[in-house]
This record gives C-alpha cells, structure tokens and sequence, in this order.
C-alpha cells in the first residue's frame, strides 16, 4: 500500500465521517466523541507510519518504479549487480549531492538543472509518489 | 538640371530593388546555410565517434561484438551461432513461401519490383513523389498485393509480415543502403522523421536520441522483475541500427523495426503510434537514411 493510497483513503474517510463530529449537545455524546477521536487518531498513526512502511531498496530495485540499477553502478554493493554505466556511481552520490533536498530535487525531475539527461522525472512524471522518493533518497544514504 | 540627377520615378525604383534585395538575402542566406540531410548525417557521426572513440560507423550496425571494448564491462554478446542460422533461415524459408506465392494473376510479389525484388531493400523507405508520402518496404508489399486484388497482410502479423519482410530484405543482404533526399517534400518528411527522432515522449520522458546517441555505447542492465538478474547490454548507436532488422527475436518471432519503434515507445511510458502510420513511417525513412552506406544484414543478429 503506498502513502498515496493511504491519504485517499483516509480523506475519504473524513468526508464519510464528517456527521459524526458535529459539536457534542449532551453529556450521552461524550463516548460517541472519544470514539471518533480515537478513530481518527488511529488513522493519524497509520499516515506517519506509512512512510516508514516504504522500502526504498525494493523500489530502487522494482523495474517499473525506480529500476536505479538499470542505469547507475553501485560498485561497493555486495546485494546489487551494479554494472550500469549511463549514470554515475550511487555510492559516490552522498558527495555529489551535500544536500538531501538537492538530491531529493534531481530524482524528481533532473532535467531541471541537467536538460539532457536520459534519468526520467521521477517526482514531475508521478513515476513515484512523494513518499517513495523520500523512500529512495534515504536508501541512497545508506549506499 | 544636373546631368547626373535622378529621376524620382528611378529614386523609387533603385530603393524598392535595394528593400528587396536586403529582405531576400537573409532568406538566401538561410537556405544556403541549411546543411543538406548528408551533412546532418555526418554530424551525427562525429558525435557518436567522440561518444566511442576507436570504433568506426562500419561496427556500430554489430552492437555488442563491436563495442564491448569500448565500453569497457562485461557484456554477453549473442553472436549469430548454428541455432540462430537454423531459425534464420526456417523464417526466410517461411518468407520465400509468402514471396513466391502466385496470385489470382498468375503474377506474383516479384512482379511488383524492378529486377524481380533483387537489390531494391536498400532504398526503402522511400519518398512516393504521387502520394508524398515516406513509403515502407512493408507498404509497398501491400500496395502489390491491393494492386492485383489479392488481401493486404496486416503490419503487426508478426508471423506473416515479419518472415515476409526479412525474405524481400534477404534479397538485398549486403548491398549498402541507398536512401534519397530529393525533392523538398522528401526532406519535409525526413525533418519530420528527425523531430520525432527527438522528441522526449511518455512518463519516462525519452526520445530515441537519449539513448541511442546521447548514451550510445552505455551499458545498461535489464531485469524483467525484481529479484531476478539483470542482464548487461549496451546502448546501441543510431547509425546501423536499420541495418539489421526485421530482427529474430527469442521464440523465434520476427519483429520488424517499426515493432521496435513500438516497444521503445511503451518503454518510454507512452502510447505507441500505429504501425504504417505517418509518423512511424517518416521516423523508419530517417533512422535508415541515417544508416546510408553501410550494408544490410538479415537477420544477423538476435535481439535480446
């Protein structure tokens, strides 16, 4: 399940659900409230959570998500045939990138600072949601 | 008054002949400066030259036997062993049979073609000066069949058209291609061809011109799933690569350049054209024309 799927269903939720928070007339309503509240804190768990649930390697690895490897050698990984020449070395990519927001900016979309690259606009193109690419960029940390 | 004056009519004259020709010399100068498609061609080369330095066009059309030196990693290369003869030739047997079928007629394929068919490959697509339109060899096959009223075979019938099209190509294995750019209208069609060539199309955003001349000579890995292990191939450059097709391919289908053209496309996140559409076609006249001079090789090379 990706982040997307989750914030669909959680507003959807709360567009269902918007009867029930009306203002409490009586006391009898208070349990009905701490119910919702309850409800509604359960799902505000599972959103942060979610991002957690995301596993950047799969999706690093996934041929129609990143598919990173097709393009880019990972010289040093003992778990990923790095061959790939298109782009440059991964693990070397913390030194070329100080700045997780500009690395971050590159997967979403390159072209922006490099308009020749053949590396697809990620973020722009929706190949991957927000959640994933933040996924992504702190697998690469750990490369 | 003075004996060298100026009429005013002559005044007005002189001045408009002088607006002109100021107006019609950028033109002039313009067209002068268009290079000529030959000339575009070989700018193309020096750029895939710098791209594989110590390779030469004549090895591009080979791939991976060609440029796994120059790229420097380790690629499985499919050389064109006993098994692939084997299919080779099953599939131009399978040709021969479509080429040498006679019609209602009594004509048959061979009747539509200058010299029977022979050493006539190498100059297609080519540029229809009545319809004005880039011309497939798969059309013209077509046009054949719809002019003695037989039923046209469908372009994606990869178990028709792609034995058929690699036979009539057979015909001309080794003769160089020879694609002309006459007339203005051809070159619109070739500079239509070019554009597509590249555009970036798709959620992937990649034009042919991305990999194949901007990261020719790269090596690549695909991998079908996650998990299972990719395989290393290299970034084919544009020239040569019109050379080989109709290509086999595992299974022993036969897939022609425009199905190609159609699985880059899906590749590249985007809906494919048709096949024997306008812009397919006008594409297939400047990816071959790009390949002007080098030989054609039938079926010579297994596609992974």
């Amino acid at each position: 399940m990706t982040r997307t799927h989750s914030e669909i269903s959680i507003s959807s939720l709360f567009v269902n659900m918007r009867h029930l928070i009306r203002p409490p007339r009586s006391a009898a309503n208070a349990r009905y409230v701490i119910g919702t509240a309850l409800i509604f804190a359960a799902l505000a768990s599972s959103a942060r959570a979610q991002p957690a649930a995301i596993d950047g390697r799969e999706l690093f690895l996934d041929p129609r998500k990143g598919n990173c490897h097709a393009c880019h050698p990972i010289p040093n990984s003992k778990t990923i045939p790095g061959a790939a020449r298109v782009g440059p070395d991964l693990a070397a990519i913390k030194d070329r990138y100080r700045d997780r927001d500009r690395l971050r900016a590159a997967i979403w979309d390159l072209s922006l600072t490099l308009p020749n690259t053949v590396m697809p606009p990620y973020g722009k193109h929706r190949i991957l949601i927000e959640g994933e690419i933040d996924a992504i960029v702190r697998y690469l940390e750990t490369l | 008054m003075p004996l060298f004056a100026i009429s005013r009519p002559f005044k007005l004259a002189a001045a408009g002949f002088t607006v002109g020709v100021l107006c019609l010399l950028p033109t002039y100068s313009a067209a002068q400066a268009r290079p000529t498609p030959e000339q575009e061609r070989q700018e193309l080369v020096k750029v895939l030259q710098a791209r594989l330095p110590g390779s030469q066009p004549r090895d591009w059309a080979l791939v991976a036997d060609a440029l796994v030196p120059v790229a420097g990693g380790n690629v499985r290369a499919i050389p064109f062993n006993a098994d692939n003869a084997t299919n080779s030739a099953d599939i131009l047997a399978i040709g021969k049979k479509f080429w040498d079928r006679k019609f209602k007629d009594g004509k048959s394929l061979a009747n539509c073609f200058p010299n029977g068919g022979k050493r006539v490959a190498a100059t297609y697509p080519q540029f229809d000066a009545k319809s004005k339109l880039a011309i497939t060899l798969e059309m013209s096959l077509n046009r054949c069949l719809q002019l003695h009223h037989e039923a046209e075979i469908e372009l994606q019938n990869s178990s028709v058209m792609g034995p058929l099209s690699a036979y009539a190509r057979s015909l001309s294995d080794g003769q160089r291609i020879a694609l002309r750019v006459g007339m203005p209208a051809a070159r619109d069609k070739l500079d239509s061809g070019k554009a597509l060539f590249s555009r970036r199309i798709g959620q992937h955003n990649f034009a042919c011109a991305s990999c194949h001349v901007l990261n020719a000579g790269s090596l690549f890995a695909v991998s079908e799933s996650t998990g299972q292990p990719s395989t290393l191939a290299v970034l084919s450059p544009a020239i040569g690569q019109a050379t080989t097709w109709p290509r086999l391919v595992p299974g022993g289908n036969v897939r022609t350049l425009q199905m190609q053209y159609q699985k880059c496309m899906k590749r590249s996140g985007a809906e494919p054209f048709d096949l024997g559409s306008e812009e397919l076609n006008n594409l297939e006249y400047y990816h071959t024309f790009l390949s002007n001079g080098m030989p054609i090789r039938v079926l010579a090379v297994q596609r992974q």
